[in-house]
């Protein structure tokens, strides 16, 4: 009698706690999401939505009068090296995902895959640091240019981070293939080679979009890599030789000196905003184009 | 076993020992499959029918740790042959599945596979389609629906799809394993209709774990048990008046 009434009243508790976890988690969500909105609506009362989305120049400055707040530049250089860094990570990710699960024999699978798994552990700063001492010099001597320190680099960098995710998701995607379809293709006649492109990989890409995605939130998202290796200039970038600085950066180095509930602090606020947009349009598009891949499976 | 000698052979084993590792699947079979005929195998469970069938076409060749020593003949073909193009092998020796196993495209992609990756030309894609699609019994059925999904078709239909992709690519002989064995009745008496169809134009290899299955549609039916081809025969003569009393006591129903 005691035991049952025990029990029942821990279950309670217990349910209690998660569903207040939960609450928990909503609440700081709403909370962010409500600050974001309060100071981006705060800033567009100062600056029109019109000069922040047209003007070429990013250049706060104490006067509001010189200051210009324009979100080109930083959003240009955000998207030029996210689309470098996936232009690299996605083959080689999947590339080395589609490896490990169709070719590789098992001693190399073992020693492949916590490989991978360690790269995910390597922390940002220390990226950055090896693309100052060596992908930033390399690409110098290799382009012949006074600086490495630009958007190829970072976008190297970005892809040397974006790659364990896209490997480990890419291959639980392909790994999850049933094995009966392999059979009934390679029962056609088919190579292996035709499998797996032919049936796989269009079999895995829910997973596999899903891990692309994954892996470009990460790059999106990414501050202390880019802040470290892509030179922070603000000259409006023109392609991947160029120096430049992306809004996770340009909020990073800026949030710590600007005096508060200036134009200029609301306007790291819109940025953000603008940076939360983004992630959030590329996971729903994410999801959009999964579910219609869904509908065959 | 007269209509075994006059008719011509489209598969020869001899000798044929498979091993899983150290367990040996099969055990020295010998076993002769005439064209355009259907051929069923039975057995109880675990017999190594499926392994058998399997090894017809090298479908072996993805299983690690498999050994296998004697000799197929497909046609002309020496199938472990160095020579041999597995590829063309698995064109000319088609396989059905237990499980319908429809690629996750369209009805119409489904078939299509086949013949692209096989180099058919593009020109005649379309009438391949179709015309396997009528042989297979299942064009009225999908006719309009070509585009859509095959895996919204029912079980049954779907069945009839992998035979569809499995005739699309013209072969010379289907080995299918236990076709029926996920199907419900209605849809099994289609399948065996169409069995009954194909064997005109195909040598059928059926595993089948349901013996008047094989009793209705097969010409030649061979008995196997743990791992050994105990007897090959006429059905009739399999199902009436069997040589062995190991055949008799599962074709009664004592064990299986
Ligand atoms: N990939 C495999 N690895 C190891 N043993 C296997 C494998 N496939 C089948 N076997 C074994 O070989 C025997 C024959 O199996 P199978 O041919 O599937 O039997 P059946 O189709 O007659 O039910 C069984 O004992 C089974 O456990
Ligand atoms: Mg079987």
């Amino acid at each position: 009698m005691n035991r049952t009434q025990f029990r029942i009243q821990s279950d309670n508790g217990f349910r209690f706690l998660f569903q207040a976890s939960g609450v928990l988690c909503i609440a700081v969500l709403l909370g962010i999401f409500v600050m974001l909105c309060y100071n981006t609506i705060t800033f567009f009362t100062q600056i029109s939505p019109w000069d922040f989305i047209s003007d070429s120049q990013w250049n706060p400055s104490s006067s509001i009068k010189t200051s210009v707040y324009g979100l080109l530049p930083l959003l240009v250089s955000t998207l030029l090296v996210t689309m470098g860094a996936m232009l690299l990570a996605v083959p080689l990710g999947v590339g080395t995902a589609l490896f490990i699960s169709e070719y590789a024999g098992e001693s190399v699978k073992r020693i492949l895959k916590p490989t991978v798994e360690m790269l995910a552990a390597i922390p940002s700063v220390v990226i950055g640091f090896l693309g100052i001492v060596v992908i930033s010099p390399a690409i110098s001597n290799v382009f012949g240019l006074p600086n490495g320190l630009n958007a190829l680099n970072g976008a190297i960098l970005l892809a040397i981070m974006a790659l364990p995710t896209i490997i480990t998701v890419s291959e639980d995607a392909i790994h999850a293939v049933p094995y009966s379809l392999k059979e009934a293709s390679l029962g056609l006649g088919a190579s292996q080679w035709q499998t797996l492109r032919l049936v796989m990989l269009p079999a895995a890409y829910p997973g596999i979009i899903a891990a692309v995605m994954l892996g470009m939130g990460r790059a999106i998202g990414e501050t202390m890599t880019v802040l470290m290796a892509t030179g922070n200039s603000l000259a409006f970038p023109k392609g991947f030789f160029d120096s430049i600085r992306t809004i996770t950066a340009t909020i990073a180095i800026e949030m710590g000196e600007v005096p508060y509930q200036t134009t200029h602090y609301y306007a790291l606020f819109a940025i953000a905003f603008v940076l939360f947009l983004i992630t959030m349009l590329v996971n729903i598009l994410a999801e959009r184009v999964a579910n219609n891949i869904r509908k065959f499976q | 076993m007269e209509t075994l000698i006059t008719t011509k052979t489209a598969i020869q084993i001899s000798d044929l020992n498979l091993f899983f590792d150290t367990k040996q699947a099969l055990k020295n079979i010998n076993l002769e499959i005439p064209e355009k005929k259907v051929t069923a195998l039975i057995g109880p469970s675990g017999c190594g029918k499926s392994t058998l069938l399997r090894t017809l076409n090298r479908m072996h060749d993805l299983t690690p740790d498999v050994r296998i020593t004697g000799k197929v003949m497909v046609g002309t073909t020496d199938i472990f042959d160095h020579h041999t193009n597995v590829h063309l092998l698995r064109k000319k020796v088609g396989m059905v599945f237990q499980k319908p196993n429809p690629f996750p495209k369209s009805i119409y992609e489904n078939i299509e596979y086949g013949l692209k990756i096989n180099g058919f030309p593009k020109h005649k894609i379309k009438d391949i389609v179709e015309e396997s699609l009528r042989k297979s019994y299942l064009f009225d059925e999908v006719k309009d629906k070509l585009n859509e999904p095959a895996n919204r078709l029912s079980g049954g239909q779907q069945q009839r799809l992998c035979i569809a992709r499995t005739i699309a690519i013209n072969p010379e002989i289907i080995l299918m394993d236990e076709p029926c064995s996920a199907l419900d009745p209605i849809s099994t008496a289609k399948i065996e209709e169409l069995i009954l169809e194909l064997k005109k134009d195909y040598t059928v290899v059926i595993v089948t774990h349901n013996m008047q299955q094989a009793l209705r549609v097969s010409e030649n039916t061979a008995f196997m048990y743990l791992g050994e081809l105990i007897e090959y025969d006429e059905t009739s003569v399999i199902f009436q008046n069997p040589a062995q009393e190991l055949t008799k006591n599962y074709i009664g129903g004592h064990f299986g």
